[in-house]
């Protein structure tokens, strides 16, 4: 017998028909989280905060050479430390753009979460 | 022998999918490796900026390719463990909050500097007849400036109006002033309004007075005059105009912005109402002017030499102001 819409019936659900209705929509949610979020949520959230592991490490590299210029250290000494940073910064963001990018092609690629 | 039987696919899958160890140790070395070099070509050697990062990118691209042959030739096997590897050391937590700590520490830096600028400003200005006072004041904000530091913008109007008031005493205080009113339209950046594309054409013809010309490349502009913020009705339109041949009417543009070249601009004779003053350096030596509504942002003052009360009353409206001076002189 087909099951009507909430809005269609008049009469109230029976025990029996609830239950499995329950059932079905919490194996869905469980199955959603356990196939598709978690595993996404886990690598996506591994590499973000590595990312900004070394991005909050850039930042302070940065404020370490304003502070040393603040104190009246050599500007060339200083030049020099930007150079540093700036090799450092550009290999981190090309290196781990290229990872979120790669990682989520290769997932489309080879049909994973 | 079924480990063996996997192909180069499989084990490049695990590598990007699942052993997040092996793909951040790869990520680790070659950052670092990649990093050292190009620092030393590039702060070492003296190298180009482009020269650096060509050899940056091959490196880091051969090193990728290297890594990953290596892994799918030798490394983990996807048939030992398919699921993820989030595995997290004891090494890697202590690092991650290491760097959590200083990142927090980090952001206060600005801050602790701002107010040791604002110290000495304070120290400076209690004997701003004193030539190694006006020098220190001098000093620190162009630190501050050069540092991008944001100073308390009332220690800045406070302590450089000390400043203002005895420039006739000493020339070295008015040096200080100079340095002040850059310092000050260095923090008007923040104050600019919005700007939108102009649209539509004006008879209007923008006047601009020139006091000097700095020598250098025929190809960079004196100075440039643009217009934005869309239609406005005429008491309430941009001008750039001198005041001894007035246009009748205005612009019906919302802002004039002049950009700077090699040109002074000089304030001498002019009026100018909703115009944005940028990057330009400014001269003024006590003439009639009209400013309403003129934004100064990162401009120098090194040609506002002359002291007489009219600069001195501009220098200290445009140190008053964290919004468009508004100043006239029409004697």
């Amino acid at each position: 017998m087909p099951r009507q819409s909430s809005a269609q019936r008049s009469l109230p659900w029976q025990t029996g028909e609830i239950i499995p209705s329950i059932v079905e929509q919490e194996r869905f949610l469980s199955e959603l989280w356990e196939g598709e979020l978690r595993p996404f949520l886990l690598h996506f959230v591994s590499d973000l905060v590595k990312t900004l592991c070394i991005l909050a490490a850039l930042y302070v590299f940065w404020e370490a050479i304003a502070l040393l210029r603040f104190r009246g250290y050599p500007d060339g000494l200083c030049q020099r430390l930007e150079k540093t940073h700036f090799a450092f910064m550009w290999i981190a963001l090309c290196i781990t753009s290229g990872n979120f990018v790669l990682k989520q092609a290769f997932a489309i690629w080879r049909k994973k979460p | 022998m079924a480990e063996e039987t996997l192909g180069f696919w499989n084990r490049l899958e695990f590598f990007f999918l699942s052993d997040d160890k092996a793909r951040w140790k790869a990520i680790g070395w070659i950052i670092f490796v990649v990093g050292v070099c190009g620092s030393i070509d590039l702060a070492l050697l003296d190298s180009s900026v482009d020269d650096g990062v060509l050899l940056m990118g091959t490196l880091a691209l051969v090193m990728s390719i290297f890594w990953i042959g290596l892994y799918c030739s030798f490394g983990r096997s996807s048939s030992m463990n398919t699921e993820p590897l989030y595995f997290i050391s004891r090494r890697a937590l202590m690092f991650r909050v290491g760097i959590l700590v200083a990142f927090i520490m980090s952001l206060r830096l600005p801050r602790v500097e701002a107010h040791e600028v604002e110290l000495k400003l304070q120290r400076a200005s209690d004997k701003p007849l004193d030539a190694e006072s006006a020098e220190e004041a001098q000093r620190a904000l162009a630190i501050a400036r050069e540092g991008f530091l944001k100073l308390d913008s009332k220690i800045v109007r406070d302590t450089g109006t000390k400043f203002i008031q005895t420039a006739e005493q000493d020339s070295g205080a008015w040096s200080a002033v100079q340095e002040y009113l850059s310092y000050r339209s260095f923090l008007n950046a923040d104050f600019v309004p919005a700007l939108t594309p102009a649209t539509g054409t004006s008879k209007y013809r923008s006047n601009v007075n020139i006091t000097a010309l700095r020598p250098g490349s025929e190809r960079s502009p004196a100075f440039q005059v643009s217009f934005a913020g869309g239609y406005a009705s005429g008491d309430k339109s941009a001008r750039l105009e001198q005041l001894n041949s007035p246009q009748p009417e205005g612009s019906e543009f919302a802002y004039f912005i002049i950009d700077g070249g090699r040109a002074t601009i000089g304030l001498d004779g002019a009026y100018m109402r909703n115009v944005i003053v940028r990057s330009c350096d400014v001269s003024y030596a006590g003439g009639r002017v009209r400013l309403e509504n003129v934004w100064f942002i990162n401009c120098t003052f090194e040609s506002y030499v002359l002291v007489v009360p009219e600069t001195k009353k501009l220098g200290g409206a445009i140190l008053a102001n964290s919004h468009p001076v508004t100043f006239r002189n029409l004697a």
